[in-house]
Parts: C-alpha cells; structure tokens; sequence
C-alpha cells in the first residue's frame, strides 16, 4: 500500500473526505486486511490520545481576555497623540502639522510668481509712431545682438541693404 | 466640521495670504535700473561733426554700418541714468534730441524718442543685460541719430559711483 492510500485512510477516519472518496476508500477498507490493519491502527491510536489529552482550563472565560484586549488597544490610542504633544508647546504642535504642507506650497506659489512670467517674456513688446504716415522697423544684428528699433516717415526708407538683416519683423 | 475639510480651508486661505504679501512684497522691491545712454550721428564722409563726438568704437560702427547706408558713427558723451521703478525720466541727449525713460519693472522699460518737442515714437522692451538696444532715425542734412542704452549692472555701477566720488 503506497503512502497516498495510507493517507487517504487517516483522512477518511478524521471525517475529512468528501462522501465518494469516504465510500471509495470504506469499501477498500472492507476488503483489502492490509487497509483494515492500518484503520484500526489508527483508531485505537486516535483513541489514545483523545483519552490522555491534558485538558487545561483558565479561570477566566474566553469574552474575558478579548475585552482586555479591547481595553488595552483603546488606551493606547487615546494615550498615543498625547503623549506625543505633551513635550510640545502648542505653537510647536500646530507648526509642525502645518509647517511642511504650507511651506511647500509656498514654495511653489512663489517659483510661480517669480519666475514664470519673467522667463515667458518677449524681447520686446510693442512699438508705435504717433506721427502718421510713419513707420518703424525692429531688427536684430545676430552677431553683436544689438536691437535696433527705427522710425522712418515717408521720406525715405533709411535702410541700404534690407536683405542684409536677417530678422526684420516689420509691425502689422 | 471635518477635520480634513477644515484643514483643506485653513491651507488655502494660508496660501492666499501669502500669495498676497508676496505680490506686494515684489511690487515695493522692484529695483531703479541703471541705464547707459549714448547718442551716435552716423555720418558721410566728409561731413562736419560736433566738436564733443568722438569716433565710435569699431565693432559697434561696424555693426550699424552692415545695416544702415552711413559710413561714418560718432558717439556723444555717455550718460548714466538710473530709472527708478514706474517714474519717467527725461534724457537731453543734444540740443534737439532727448528720450523719456520709464522703468516698467521686471527689466521692462519704456523709451519715448523725441526730436525736438515732436514725439518720433514710442517703444516698449525688456533691456538686455549685456547687449545695446537702440531706437533711431534720420536726422537733418542726410545724416542719422541713434541713441543706443543698455543696463548698468549693480556691481558695475556701484563701482563706478565709488571711483567718482574719490
């Protein structure tokens, strides 16, 4: 008999088969004296124990310890936060609590502030001539990064070569 | 209420606050802006130049020529300005020609370019650090006025206030 029936056997005596397996293997253990010996070793083994197991009892009943318990975790919550400030001063608490987040956000706030609208800022912005019939050309020399910004009427364009500049931007 | 809920209103109204003073705080610290102003007449060759120009610097003469048809640039004695924030400055450059600075704050400046009463034009610009910015035009007799500025960095300026005061 290979160990699997062996164990199939103690299985079927502790009520742990299901209802064909615990008929499969009754009906082995009815015919096959190999199986018969081993059940009934078994049994009278179980029986043995059962009957000299020591049986220890406590005073207390089981609802008993698990309200100590109860009591024991409710305490220590409500201990935990006091404990914690006790040492603090309320000032200290609250800036604590507060200091992190705030300071984080203020941070932010203030990259936001500074830097954001000054690195978005074009070279330049706007240009007009009251006087009508003008004009006004922007450009920027790429070697020497110069702007220059010139007003013009309708005298003349002062410019020798405009195909020399690179990046004039005429306004609209 | 809540406590979340009641911390969430307390962080927000934190941040407001200093969203607030800090605005404020930017606003009142907005520095003056130390300005080099120079006026260049660009010239043909031959003609008479004021006795108080002198030659211009090569490099910046040879920039403007690449652009402009003149041959010859002159520059007039340089002035420091020191633009304080949102308050314009008028600038005589010679007799008949002058601007009118106002610093906008954050770099930004302001420049009106008058040729005598008359306004020529109006620009708006951030001033680079290192580099000229010019606003020009022709002038009388064929010839041309530039007025070229650029910013006086602090150390620069403090330095050349210590020097004039020795």
């Amino acid at each position: 008999m290979n160990i699997e029936l062996e164990l199939k056997i103690q299985a079927w005596l502790d009520n742990e088969l299901s209802a064909n397996e615990a008929a499969e293997v009754a009906a082995l253990v009815a015919t096959n004296t190999e199986a018969q010996a081993l059940a009934a070793e078994l049994k009278s083994l179980k029986a043995f124990v059962h009957a000299n197991e020591p049986a220890l009892t406590v005073p207390e009943s089981r609802e008993f310890y698990w309200s100590k318990i109860e009591r024991a975790i409710a305490q220590s919550e409500r201990v935990a936060p006091q404990s914690e400030s006790a040492g603090l001063s309320p000032i200290f608490a609250w800036a604590r609590s507060w200091l992190a987040p705030v300071a984080g956000l203020a941070a932010m706030i203030a990259v936001l502030i500074v830097i954001a609208p000054r690195s978005s800022e074009p070279e330049y912005s706007e240009t007009d001539t009251p006087s009508e019939g003008g004009g006004v050309i922007h450009f920027k020399d790429p070697a020497s990064g110069m702007t220059v910004i010139w007003f013009y009427d309708q005298a003349g364009n002062p410019i020798q070569n405009p195909d020399s500049i690179d990046n004039v931007e005429k306004p609209e | 209420m809540n406590v979340f809920v009641r911390k969430f209103i307390w962080s927000w109204a934190v941040a407001g606050l200093l969203v607030i003073s800090s605005s404020l705080f930017a606003a009142a610290a907005e520095p003056s802006l130390n300005v080099e102003v120079r006026l260049v007449l660009g010239s043909e060759d031959g003609k008479p130049i004021p006795a108080d120009f002198k030659k211009m610097d090569a490099a910046l003469a040879k920039t403007l020529s690449r652009s402009f048809r003149w041959t010859e640039y002159y520059e007039g004695t340089p002035q420091k300005v020191q633009a304080p924030a949102q308050k314009s400055q008028k600038v005589k450059l010679d007799e008949e020609c002058s601007i009118e600075l106002k610093n906008l704050g954050g770099s930004k400046i302001e420049v009106k370019y008058f040729i005598g009463a008359k306004q020529i034009g109006k620009t708006v610009n951030t001033l680079p650090p290192q580099n000229w910015f010019t606003v020009g035009s022709v002038d009388k007799n064929n010839s041309a006025k530039f007025v070229m500025m650029r910013l006086v960095l602090e150390k620069a300026a403090k330095k050349e206030t210590k020097e004039s005061r020795n």
